[in-house]
């Protein structure tokens, strides 16, 4: 059953060999690298494998359904040249639409709540993208509201890329990163490990990975409570709940607190030499504890971007006085 | 001692009852925390780890100051300062203090309360067909607070449609229903999320599209799609909701997953040409109207004969009889319990 699956999708240069012909392929097809200090303190028959998003030229995984919804929506017309895109994100994302608008020549407004990370702020300027602030104390629910209450002003003045309810956010994930995730452990991944935020990781690489194999387990990661500190991730009971949000794919859905996220993203450095964000501490402390009750297996997990774009925050600031 | 106004964020604000904005009172930062905890129990393990240490993840902020800049926690405060409490990052929200204005009739019942309130925001519905049903239902679940509806048709607004179909005007003629469609729910309700899918529900996109929703509603004019629709809905387990109607009478179904499907009381479609359109047999404007608030005028007549037909044919059935059993008695608590 675990027959070669060959990447063939046609947005994807495979070829890092020669030279690139533009920086938007060097969008998908990153590393998988394994994380050999921990399997130390797992069964001798388990593998865990970190799939290292911030390979893509944008930073984060977000490059992947920021370039899909873009090249969707210019095929099928609704986005032109005469559209501002647009779209709330709290940061990753719009780095993404920013970098590919700048390539592709297009308008593009941000909309993020204030307290977004500075590195965010000033990487999505200096793409040349307009950012629009929104109450910090509102979150990134209030970013979304204020984005569909301006859409719905002006319709005609912009393309509304909406990545927690278009589909072409999971379909990246389903045409990329399952098809690259297969490919790398040849087929043999047991588990997928990776946080929910619009969700379209998850639903996109875990339906894939589904048909390939029913048997793999898929295995969410959320919060712990609506107030935290994991940059990108979503506690759904309490937010805003994302229209690609498809509930019956996940079989596994694990709380992690901040404190824990952000201890496994500082072993990881000290130990492995990667540097991660918060969100990839919560997915790595949860793929921890599945890998712990497992004698044999194949366990990936999703590192959606790397720590440099949080040196500001809490995550590296050393101990001492507040 | 200073009084000082906190700011609280919105997934704090299950915690204060939903204010954005509480005294407290201390001489500084610190102290200002403790009585914050002090006033809102529940907001203590939110602030504090196990150790008694605010948790390092949290800013804090004195009239907009970060106060790391300052004196940290022992930053001093005076009276009418305002206190910010940020997560690092951006988080969810609980209601807003605007969606607690706008729902507040159903969040003083207590069958709905704010938690119910939570789930229509959270919940998707896709409409198939935005004519004489897929009107009034989209309206009433938009004006409900239902955070997102997906509505599927692929014709353009024709004056024959206006005397039944209100979601649609005279302005709309000639334009996509779907684009009429959302207009006419953001005026009801800015807030929602409409996701328009503008073409025909096929065999091709029927499952793509229908396991993107919660709940289906079917307001179809033709027996292929209320077949297709009834099929996709009973294998992706979404509870479907079927109104038909034809002149004065009209039927309204539930089919929750496990209970049967449409299937079990029509398990064949009519053969071509026996069953009238709207177009040929005409329609009661009111009738759709009348049809949501007293679904058992016709229903009642409809569903004994369909009863005869289903038990006639139900060795076809792709369900069970147990299916056609549980399929009849949730259409007849729908037909009593309905108003």
């Amino acid at each position: 059953m675990y027959g070669a699956y060959t990447v063939n999708d046609p947005i994807i240069n495979l070829d890092r060999a020669g030279t690139i012909e533009s920086p938007l392929d060097l969008i998908g097809n990153t590393p998988l690298i394994r994380l050999r200090s921990f399997e130390r303190e797992l069964s001798p028959g388990v593998e865990l494998y970190a799939k290292a998003e911030w390979f893509n030229i944008g930073g984060s995984v977000k490059d992947r359904p920021a370039l899909r919804i873009i090249e969707d929506a210019e095929r099928d017309g609704r986005l032109t040249h005469d559209k501002i895109l647009i779209d709330s994100t709290s940061g990753n994302t719009g780095i993404a639409y920013a970098l590919i608008c700048a390539v592709k020549g297009y308008q593009c407004e941000i909309v993020m709540p204030e307290n977004a990370s500075e590195e965010r702020k000033r990487i999505i300027a200096a793409y040349g993208a307009k950012i629009i602030y929104t109450d910090p104390y509102e979150g990134s629910d209030g970013a979304i509201r204020y984005v569909r209450e301006l859409v719905a002003r002006n319709p005609e003045k912009y393309f509304y890329a909406d990545q927690y309810n278009n589909p072409s956010n999971w379909k990246a994930h389903y045409d990329t990163t399952g098809p690259e995730i297969w490919d790398q452990t040849g087929g043999r991944v047991t588990h997928f490990v990776a946080g929910l935020g619009t969700t379209g990781t998850m639903t996109g690489t875990g339906r894939r990975l589904k048909e390939l194999n029913p048997e793999v387990q898929l295995i969410g990661v959320e919060p712990d409570a609506p107030f935290h500190g994991l940059e990108g991730l979503k506690h759904l009971e309490t937010a805003i709940v994302p229209g690609i949000y498809d509930a019956s794919v996940i079989d596994k859905k694990v709380g992690v607190s901040t404190e824990d996220a952000y201890e496994a993203a500082r072993q990881l450095a000290r130990q492995e030499g990667i540097l991660v964000g918060p969100s990839a501490g919560a997915a790595l402390k949860a793929a921890l504890d599945v890998a712990r009750t497992l004698r044999h297996g194949v366990v990936v997990v999703l590192f959606p971007d790397s720590g440099t774009r949080y040196l500001s925050t809490e995550l590296w600031r050393l101990q001492g006085p507040r | 001692m200073a009084k000082v106004e906190v700011q609280i964020p919105g997934p704090l604000r299950v915690h204060t009852n939903q204010q954005t904005k509480v005294e407290a009172s201390g001489s500084n930062v610190s102290e200002v925390l403790a009585n914050l905890a002090e006033q809102y129990p529940g907001l203590k393990s939110q602030l504090y780890e196990a150790d008694g240490s605010v948790r390092r993840f949290i800013n804090l902020f004195v009239n907009g100051e970060d106060v790391r800049g300052k004196q940290g926690l022992d930053t001093p405060v005076n009276d009418g300062d305002k206190i910010g409490i940020l997560p690092a990052m951006a988080g969810g929200a609980e209601l807003t203090p605007e969606q607690v204005r706008r729902y507040h009739r159903h969040i003083i019942m207590p069958e709905i309360g704010s938690k119910g309130q939570r789930r229509l925001i959270n919940s998707k519905v896709l409409i198939i067909g935005a004519g004489g049903l897929g009107s009034p239902a989209a309206l009433y679940l938009a004006a409900a607070g239902v955070g997102t509806i997906g509505i599927v048709d692929f014709d353009v607004v024709e004056i024959s449609n206006l005397h039944r179909q209100i979601l649609h005007g005279d302005a709309d003629l000639g334009r996509p229903k779907v684009d009429s469609a959302a207009d006419a729910i953001h005026r009801v309700n800015p807030t929602v999320n409409v996701v328009k899918h503008n073409e025909p529900l096929t065999s091709e996109n029927a499952r793509e599209i229908i396991r993107q929703y919660d709940v289906v509603i079917n307001g179809s004019d033709n027996f292929p799609t209320r077949y297709l629709v009834n099929d996709v809905s009973y294998w992706e387990g979404k509870p479907l909701v079927d109104g038909s109607i034809m002149r004065f009478d009209g039927q309204v179904t539930v089919y929750a997953p496990g209970y049967g499907c449409y299937r079990d009381l029509f398990p064949t479609p009519p053969p071509p040409g026996s069953v009238p359109s709207c177009a040929e047999a005409g329609v009661a404007g009111r009738d759709v109207w009348h049809h949501r608030l007293h679904t058992g005028h016709g229903g009642h007549k409809a569903y004994s004969r369909h009863r005869r037909a289903s038990h006639r044919t139900h060795a076809d059935s792709r369900c069970s009889q147990h299916g056609v059993q549980r399929a009849e008695a949730a259409q007849r608590s729908q037909l009593s319990g309905m108003w």
